[in-house]
């Protein structure tokens, strides 16, 4: 812990450039209100040229307090100023007090508070809203202010965004944790840091993409009635009835979704059946990259890096919801539309290996989970136990996976059953093997359902907590909350402790780094420390895995980055797609006589990517034979 | 571009800062909120929290909503009033009930169960009972009767054995497993009181069981209904 003498409530106002792939603008103003000790309180008023260090840092420990810290990182970055720290985010502290609460509405999760909503959740007097979007279009239209346009966003910025946040602290502080809020602060500038540097995107090729997107999907509309066989879109429209037809009529069983007690196709509910039924898997596979095109919409910004919001404390669970629109939220075909930035450049994806399983080995304390685990690969250790064998097939594997893996997400014997394609004895047979052989996992398990069924917090290593509802659902909801949770309780800290180790995007399990290749695996070797020490810090000493292999995880420009997935399966989807995108550009060329685009507003931007195409295409026959090597 | 109107680097403590026309208004609170002791990143081992807590204190309270008549949530546990010798059917009643799928269940007055009885087996009776949730969730949980003839359902019958537990004075949550089996909690009634609210049965009642729920009479729209169909 740290004692400050001082607090210091910044804000900055700037053009957020929202939606468009930019990074945010730089500030028009910083400004904060100054508290001492004694009560007193200075107010400052910063405007470009900024100083080279900001007025109040003294030397000594102050504690910075913002709502929404990651928009003044971006200033802070701007105008030249080290990230403040210890930072407390009162957004992030909102969403931990209040996940509960949020989470009660029949559609799910309420997104985040504005500081103004929050202010009134806690009788706070604050601003106009009218007020507060006057002052934003000062902010986001004028590149240059008058003097009279500054000193009226100034007294704005200071008099109502810093002292709402001042007053906002007040009313919260009997309820925060002061000891853990720090760490919640430094992830959110430092995951704002994630946007700021953004993901190269190799723009020419996306772009082709996107002008084709609609005749892509009515292709792979066709495509995939004629690989089902079946005719599940009729005149482009979704037909759900036609695909519960085709599984009826092929045995394949229909699943429940849990929430609406219906059946249901939605490829959230096929996932975990595709390795069982292939044509689920065409379905499942080529459905997500259909819905992906009729949506597709990248935010780009004009340096070619993809940009957005990572929505911290999203779900229920504390994780990142980032929308569908964000690359990481496409199908992992789609992720090959990052490459390395320039010449000299490179990729590494890191994943914490087997995270879910780790977690529950660690907080269970099952001591053979702990050793399964620690094999390196518990699913398979976990067959050869069940099936008394010393060397288990691939697909008696995945049994025992799906097994591990759905009982910690509250999968019971039907869904299991249906999932495998094996009768519901068989299935149960498998969830009984799975307690014999982790029973302190198991009676773990029960333990946090009977805890929560009293309808308290169950909180997770960092204090993200949530309470039971009291309805069906829980039961699932809090089989899986304390891995979730505290997956996402781990990757706030790791990135709390990344600094300046240049992370550009991530998952749940995974993170995407770029860096120069000459220093790229140091910056690997140094970002697998912090995992594996965050992992120590949180799991009472417990060692999650953290997975790189340059010759599979690194990419090197000009290469594209590749998901594991998609090498696995020989890029068939990636080829696929740029078929579709050759064949678009023919159909349409041959529509307007081979005299460019058929409505003819060819304009600069796209004429510059018709010429790059060639490029694109050589490069993707390079990247292939790389591949093939 | 605008000149840097920054405070000088130096501490410089202005016991009555100047007044911004802001919109909210300056008021600096006289009150200090510093200092502060805050945690810091490399403290994480130290800060987590472990994962074996059993917390011992209820959830707040809850202000009662809407009432449901409904099986207690297989997810919570829950208790009812036991039954006093002197002032017995305070908290419970039998009705008759008319089942749907996919429907609010109605309540049928008796007389019209008794003239419907011999055409309609989707009435039923069921024992009514007020059940309370931790959190002070109130609801009625229709118990289903095992009928006259002497065949007994063991879906009926152990849902019958739950309710004594729970009227017992435990905390109790059902578990469905070919028939309702029950987990009682640690927790004892001192340590957490059961939060019923000051409304009668009867208001309960009339909650889940609005006016249009209520059937009273033979010319109720839902014989045409059950008789002949509906598109609804």
């Amino acid at each position: 812990m740290i004692t400050c003498q001082r607090a210091v409530f910044p804000d900055s106002e700037f053009d957020a450039k929202k939606g468009r792939g930019e990074r945010p603008g730089f500030p028009h103003c910083i400004c904060a209100i100054e508290v001492f000790p004694d009560g007193s309180e200075i107010e400052h008023r910063l405007a470009p040229p900024y100083p080279e260090r900001l007025p109040w840092n003294r030397g000594d420990p102050y504690v910075t307090f913002g709502f929404a810290l990651g928009a003044e990182a971006g200033s802070y970055k701007h105008a030249g100023y080290a990230l403040p720290s210890p930072a407390i985010d009162l957004y992030a502290e909102y969403m931990v007090l209040h996940n509960t609460e949020m989470c009660r509405g029949d559609d799910g999760k309420e997104p985040g508070p504005s500081l103004i909503k929050a202010c009134r959740r806690y009788g706070v007097p604050t601003m106009d809203p009218a007020y507060k979007e006057q002052m934003r279009a000062l902010a986001y239209t004028k590149a240059k202010l008058t003097p009279e346009e500054l000193t009226a966003l100034q007294d704005y910025c200071l008099d109502d965004d810093c002292r709402s946040g001042l007053r906002l602290f007040r009313a919260m502080r009997p309820h925060l944790d002061l000891a853990r809020a720090p760490i919640r602060g430094a992830a959110m500038m430092q995951l704002e840091m994630m946007r700021w540097r953004g993901m190269p995107i190799d723009v020419p090729l996306y772009r082709r993409a996107e002008h084709n997107a609609a005749a892509i999907a009515m292709k792979m509309r066709h495509e995939l009635n004629r690989k089902l066989n079946f005719e599940i879109f009729y005149s482009g429209i979704f037909k759900r009835a036609a695909v519960f037809r085709m599984m009826q009529q092929r045995g394949i069983p229909i699943p429940v979704d849990p929430k609406t007690k219906k059946l249901s196709c939605s490829t959230r509910l096929i996932k975990p059946m595709i390795e069982t039924y292939p044509e689920m898997k065409i379905f499942y596979e080529d459905k997500r990259m259909l819905d992906a095109f009729t949506r597709l919409g990248l935010e780009i910004g004009t340096d070619d890096r993809h940009r957005t919001w990572a929505n911290p404390f999203g779900t229920k669970t504390g994780r990142n919801n980032p929308s569908t629109k964000a690359l990481w939220g496409l199908p992992h075909t789609m992720r090959s539309f990052m490459r390395p930035s320039a010449p000299g450049m490179a990729i590494a994806q890191i994943d914490v290996g087997a995270e879910h399983v780790g977690i529950a080995a660690a907080l269970s304390g099952d001591p053979v989970l702990m050793a399964d685990y620690l094999t390196g690969d518990p699913y398979r250790q976990f067959a050869v136990a069940a099936l008394g064998i010393a060397n288990p097939t691939a697909v008696q594997r995945q049994v025992y996976k799906a097994c591990v893996l759905g009982r910690i997400f509250g999968m019971g014997a039907e869904t299991l059953a249906r999932n495998l394609g094996i009768s519901r004895s068989q299935a149960q047979r498998i969830l009984d093997q799975m307690a014999a052989r982790y029973p302190v996992l198991q009676a773990w398990l029960e333990r946090i359902l009977v805890k929560a069924a009293h309808l308290v917090p169950i909180i997770a290593t960092l204090g993200w907590s949530l309470t039971a509802s009291g309805t069906g659902a829980d039961e699932r909801t809090f089989l899986n909350f304390p891995m979730q949770a505290n997956d996402g309780e781990l990757l706030r800290l790791v990135f709390a402790r990344a600094g300046d180790l240049p992370i550009i995007g991530c998952a749940h399990d995974s993170f995407i780094l770029e860096d120069r290749i000459d220093r790229i695996e140091q910056t690997v070797w140094k970002m697998q420390e912090i995992i594996r020490a965050a992992s120590r810090d949180l799991l009472g000493g417990f060692e999650l895995r953290v997975d790189f292999k340059p010759s599979e995880d690194l990419t090197v420009y000009p290469d594209r980055f590749i998901d594991k997935r998609e090498r696995d399966d020989g890029m068939r989807h990636w080829n696929w797609l740029m078929q579709l995108i050759e064949e678009a550009e023919f159909d349409e060329s041959e529509r307007s006589g081979g005299r460019g685009r058929v409505d003819g507003s060819l304009d600069e931007g796209l004429l510059q990517a018709a010429e790059t195409d060639n490029d694109a295409n050589l490069e993707e026959a390079a990247a292939a034979a790389a591949f093939e090597i | 571009m605008a000149e840097n109107v920054s405070t000088d680097p130096a501490p410089k403590r202005d016991p009555s800062p100047k007044r911004a026309p802001g919109n909210s208004g300056s008021h600096p609170e006289a009150e200090s909120i510093t200092p502060l002791s805050v945690g810091e990143v490399d403290d994480a081992a130290s800060l987590a929290i472990d994962q074996k807590h059993m917390e011992d204190f209820a959830s707040p309270d809850l202000e009662p909503g809407t009432v449901e008549c409904l099986r207690p949530p297989k997810g919570a546990f829950f208790t009812v009033m036991p039954e006093k010798a002197n002032e017995r059917w305070q908290n419970r009643a039998y009705y008759f009930v008319l089942e749907m799928n996919d429907r609010d269940p109605y309540l049928v007055a008796k007389p019209v169960a008794d003239a419907k009885k011999d055409e309609e087996d989707t009435i039923r009776p069921i024992l009514l009972v007020r059940f309370v949730l931790m959190n002070g969730t109130e609801g009625l949980w229709p118990v289903k009767l095992n009928p006259p003839d002497g065949k007994t359902n063991k879906w009926n019958t152990s849902a019958m054995n739950v309710l004594r537990i729970a009227e017992s004075g435990k905390w109790v949550r059902i578990i469905s497993k070919g028939e309702y089996r029950y987990n009682v909690s640690g927790k004892t009634m001192e340590q957490v009181p059961p939060k019923f609210s000051d409304r009668t049965f009867q208001q309960l009642v009339n909650e889940a069981f609005p006016a249009d729920r209520v059937i009273r009479s033979l010319d109720h729209p839902i014989w045409e209904e059950l008789a002949h169909g509906s598109t609804k």
